[in-house]
């Protein structure tokens, strides 16, 4: 047990194609966009050193900014945990052995590879505006129907809705991981007569939990950055509800060509996901049970 | 076995791919001169266009041409950073806006004179208004477009409306009212709040000459703010427009609105160039001119090149393409092939040869022909600035979800302009 | 298993997976309905099937603008996708291993610079990338997807292969270890059949995001004749001119085709698991 504690220089030789392809390929982009978020950079033309102003503008001088940054939180806590829970129990009733499974699995699988094609951005105005489709079938059991994307404080609810629809990769990882567990475990449960409930909690989840803890650290690094279904659907509005960070990022870059002040923007991005990812890892050892420390 | 021979040829391929894939933005060829255009637009751009680049190069055989063509999505982002990587066409097709936006960051366009194109072809005041950045010319007008009002007369008339009514700020409201009072679920205007923001430039244009004048200045007072928004006020109040919490989802789409194409709204602010999509199969739709106040300063009414050619500064072939440029734009069989590609063409010469082919539709040709007539001073780039129409857009927005009072939305809108304005 | 107890338990599921996949299939069944319609029809009647058919968008839709038509855009996409997938899965698995079952210095710094790479928006990255690709004379080629997948710049697939080798017993490499087996046999012997399906994850999610990445296409490939679908699909949507919807929705119905297929075929891959895993002596 304690032979994998030394170190060893054999796995640098592992790592080595990432290691080349950072040093080679991202390194220099990366310290390049570092640069640019002290300059006044505009897309074209030299960039001109000009301090910490971005910073500070985006504190004191831009109110787009607080607000799009509450948004994006907001579509974090909503998008990521709904959609890594909804993944979960539908992996769980896939894995189960029932006639026409794979077919069921493709057609969960389609959405994600949908992905924002151009048939969604259309589709999903005309399933959620006023005379759609989901109004339709509310008002046949008598809800009143809603302006779910014209409403500022629905919005939001409904762009998040298209994230946890594409729930698809996520199932497809917590399959892969159920297929991991060994059977043996269950079989030693069922013989000391556990019940399904304390299976899931004592032996499916915790085996499952180093795939949960990948999920839930690629979707919140994702949903941060988030920007393709409020671009093609909503494109931030109605008054900036949906106006996430993302799209800002691009708006201040590539339409107000603010690309120094997009780069400082991106970099306190980078700092608010380093920290919660680092957050997430730190609370992952009191509650992800790796197969190699036992 | 098989697996690991699948895999082989894939590698083998990938590899002999590193070496085969040309990195033509970088090669330098002596001889025969390759000369790159870009364009966004759909097939009925894209195959006269094609057409047209076949026929220039049996004749120049020296110059090959090669298309960079594809839709509308991601070509601004795409123009830009091949312009950031110095790896832009030879020629490219902008959007007039964009001009004064990417001149103003470097000198990236060729200049153009009298010299390389016959530019008699041309209104001189519309390449001095559109084509010209710091007083040079940087690029030449594909076509014009005007802005129109499209009326559905059926739905007028079926609401009890005069359909050949003649339209002002006041009737807009008393008259057009009616449609929405027949039928709770019909209006007068198509309007987006994107349109909204047009029609506020109008107004405010009528009032006060622009709403951001070339000094880089508000060019409105409280006041005339506060009056507009208390115009447009009476559009929501009335039922002229829909609601923006159901109008909002279509921004920068109206024409994609149910409602729109089901006949369900009676009329529509819109550019002449986009007004064949827009109306679809849809009956009945007319060209109406737009309401003028008495005493305007400025009609508000736009005019301005359906797209703008330029000449990529760095190009090595600049003269090539300029030879090309004329080809399209003055050479009879050029404009033949093109025909109405990028709109109603800009030259004399043009308009006569497509005249004469009847390429131009009567509808077309009435509209073009109201809005040049109607048409007002020129915006200035300050007020077409992309940060510029979004601040405006932004007031915009909480003004029609009933945020802003008129007078709230009047300061806003004045205060949050200067603050951009002094950020530019 | 425990379904065939309970016929009711067993009818409930299957009602509930059958609602479900309704909602997940909808726009599908509805791009279906809509390479029939004409744009009027697509944009003002919400239901599924056309009234008044129109065909032909299949056979129009596959010419493209006639320049280059369909078969081109796909063959491209597979020229461009096959390689990087390829890559990724081997890259992935090597730096997954590397970091998941050795001991080095600055492992835990290197693993979360790896992470970290994937925190930066990519919106600011586009230009100094672009310029830098353009200094290596990979422009207008698929290089700019292919030989980062060589080189593991993927964070997702090799984080992933992390936390799939991590979650296998570390007993199976002891073993094999006294066996006199090196790293390599271990990886390939004991390891990799063990985590068929982690792999066959990586391939369909680099499949299916590299067939579908516009932006990033869009950016690198300029010729027209060097399209893949993603680009292909959206040359004619154009804001003023008009253009056939349903030309677009048949493409785009062929072009998820392929993805699809991969994922439908390579099923069994999981279900080969079950057998596969358990034997943990």
């Amino acid at each position: 047990m304690l032979k994998h504690k030394k170190y060893s220089f054999e796995g640098y030789l592992y790592i080595l194609p990432w290691l080349l392809g950072f040093l080679l390929l991202q390194f220099v982009p990366l310290i390049n966009s570092f640069w640019y978020s002290f300059t006044d950079f505009q897309l074209l033309g030299d960039a001109k050193f000009i301090g910490l102003q971005n910073y500070k503008k985006m504190f004191v001088s831009d109110p787009t900014f607080l607000k799009s940054l509450s948004v994006t939180f907001y579509y974090v806590l909503i998008a990521v945990p709904c959609k890594i829970a909804f993944a979960l129990v539908i992996a769980l009733i896939l894995n189960q052995r029932i006639r026409g499974i794979n077919f069921f699995r493709t057609l969960y699988y389609i959405p994600s590879i949908l992905g924002g094609s151009v048939a969604i951005s259309v589709l999903w105005k005309y399933l959620f505006m006023n005379q759609g489709i989901i109004n339709n079938l509310l008002s046949v059991v008598g809800i009143p129907g809603q302006d779910w994307l014209g409403n500022p404080n629905l919005a939001l609810g409904t762009i998040s809705l298209v994230t946890v629809w594409q729930f698809g990769s996520s199932m497809l990882l917590f399959l892969a991981g159920l297929k991991q567990i060994p059977e043996c475990l269950y079989e030693a449960a069922r013989i000391d007569g556990a019940g399904k409930m304390k299976i899931f909690w004592k032996i499916t989840l915790p085996e499952l939990s180093p795939i949960v803890l990948f999920n839930l650290i690629m979707q919140m690094i994702n949903a941060f950055q988030e920007f393709t279904p409020a671009f093609v659907i909503t494109q931030g509005g109605p008054l900036k509800s949906t106006y996430l960070y993302g799209l800002m990022l691009y708006d201040q870059g590539f339409k107000f060509f603010k690309m120094g002040y997009s780069s400082a923007l991106s970099w306190i991005l980078f700092a608010i996901i380093l920290f919660f990812t680092s957050l997430t890892f730190k609370s992952s050892q009191s509650w992800v049970h790796y197969g190699d420390t036992l | 076995m098989k697996k690991g021979l699948v895999v082989l040829f894939i590698v083998l391929l990938s590899i002999g791919m590193l070496f085969a894939s040309g990195t033509k933005e970088s090669a330098k060829e002596a001889g025969p001169i390759t000369l790159r255009m870009s364009w966004w637009g759909g097939d009925s751009r894209h195959t006269p266009t094609l057409e047209a680049m076949d026929l220039y190069h049996q004749k120049n055989s020296n110059v090959k041409l090669e298309g960079e063509y594809g839709g509308w999505d991601g070509y601004y982002q795409k123009l830009v950073t091949q312009i950031a990587g110095g790896t832009s066409a030879d020629i490219m097709q902008i959007d007039q806006p964009w001009l004064n936006e990417l001149s103003s960051k470097g000198d990236v366009f060729a200049t153009l004179d009298a010299s390389q194109v016959d530019l008699t072809q041309f209104d001189a005041d519309f390449l001095k208004n559109y084509c010209t950045y710091n007083g040079q010319l940087k690029g030449l007008p594909t076509g014009t477009n005007v802005n129109t009002f499209l009326v559905d007369t059926k739905l007028l008339s079926d609401s009890g409306i005069d359909p050949n009514t003649i339209w002002t700020w006041e009737n807009i409201i008393s008259e057009g009212k009616k449609v929405h009072q027949k039928n709770a679920s019909n209006y007068f205007s198509s309007a987006t709040p994107d349109i909204i923001r047009f029609w506020f430039e109008v107004y405010i244009a009528q009032l006060a000459g622009a709403v951001v004048d070339g000094n880089k200045k508000v060019a409105f007072t409280e006041e005339q703010g506060t009056a507009a928004f208390t115009y447009f006020k009476k559009w929501f109040d009335e039922g002229i427009v829909a609601p923006f919490s159901q109008t909002s989802l279509f921004y920068q789409k109206f024409q994609e609105n149910p409602d729109w194409i089901n006949g369900k709204m009676a009329s529509a602010w819109d550019w002449v160039s986009s007004m064949g999509k827009d109306i679809g199969n849809k009956q009945n739709i007319e060209t109406r001119q737009f309401p003028v106040m008495t005493g305007a300063k400025n009609s508000g009414v736009l005019m301005r090149p359906s797209q703008i050619f330029v000449i990529n500064n760095t190009s090595a072939n600049k003269a090539e393409a300029i030879k090309f440029m004329n080809y399209l734009f003055v050479d009879p069989e050029g404009i033949a092939v093109l025909g109405t590609a990028r709109g109603i063409p800009s030259t004399v010469i043009g308009r006569k040869i497509l005249a004469e082919k009847n390429f131009i539709s009567e509808m077309t040709e009435k509209a073009t022909n109201e809005g040049i007539a109607q048409a007002g001073l020129p915006q200035s780039n300050y007020q077409m600035n992309s940060e510029v129409m979004q601040t405006m857009q932004d007031v915009i927005d909480e003004f029609g979800f009933g945020k802003l009072t008129p007078s709230q939305a009047s300061a806003k809108m004045i205060k949050n302009l200067n603050a951009t304005l002094a950020n530019l | 298993m425990i379904n065939k107890k309970h016929p009711i338990s067993k009818i409930l599921s299957y009602v509930f997976l059958i609602v479900l996949a309704y909602i997940m299939t909808y726009p599908l069944l509805w791009m279906i309905g809509a390479a029939f319609k004409s744009n009027d029809e697509i944009f003002s009647t919400l239901g599924l099937f056309p009234k008044n058919p129109v065909f032909g968008a299949f056979s129009e839709g596959w010419k493209g603008t006639g320049q280059y038509g369909f078969d081109r855009f796909l063959t491209n996409t597979f020229l461009m996708v096959l390689p990087t997938v390829v890559f990724t899965a081997l890259s992935s698995t090597l730096v997954g291993y590397g970091f998941a079952r050795f001991q080095f210095p600055f492992k835990k710094t290197l693993f979360l610079i790896m992470l970290s790479t994937m925190m930066l928006p990519a919106t600011v990255i586009i230009i100094p990338r672009y310029i830098f690709f353009k200094k290596l004379g990979w422009l207008d080629s698929y290089l700019p997807f292919i030989i980062p997948a060589l080189l593991g710049c993927f964070p997702f697939f090799n984080f992933m292969m992390v936390q799939f080798f991590r979650g296998l017993p570390l007993e199976l490499d002891e073993s094999a270890k006294l066996d006199g087996c090196n790293s390599f046999v271990i990886l390939k012997d004991i390891l990799l059949p063990l985590c068929k399906s982690a792999i066959f994850s990586v391939i369909v999610f680099q499949f299916v995001w590299t067939w579908n990445d516009f932006m990033n296409v869009l950016i690198y490939i300029s010729s027209v004749a060097k399209y893949p679908v993603a680009l292909g699909l959206r040359m004619t949507m154009d804001i003023s001119t008009e253009f056939n919807w349903n030309q677009i929705m048949a493409m785009s119905l062929v072009s998820i085709f392929p993805p699809i297929l991969l994922f439908f075929t390579a099923q069994k891959y999981f279900v080969e698991g079950i057998a596969t895993t358990g034997m943990k002596n």
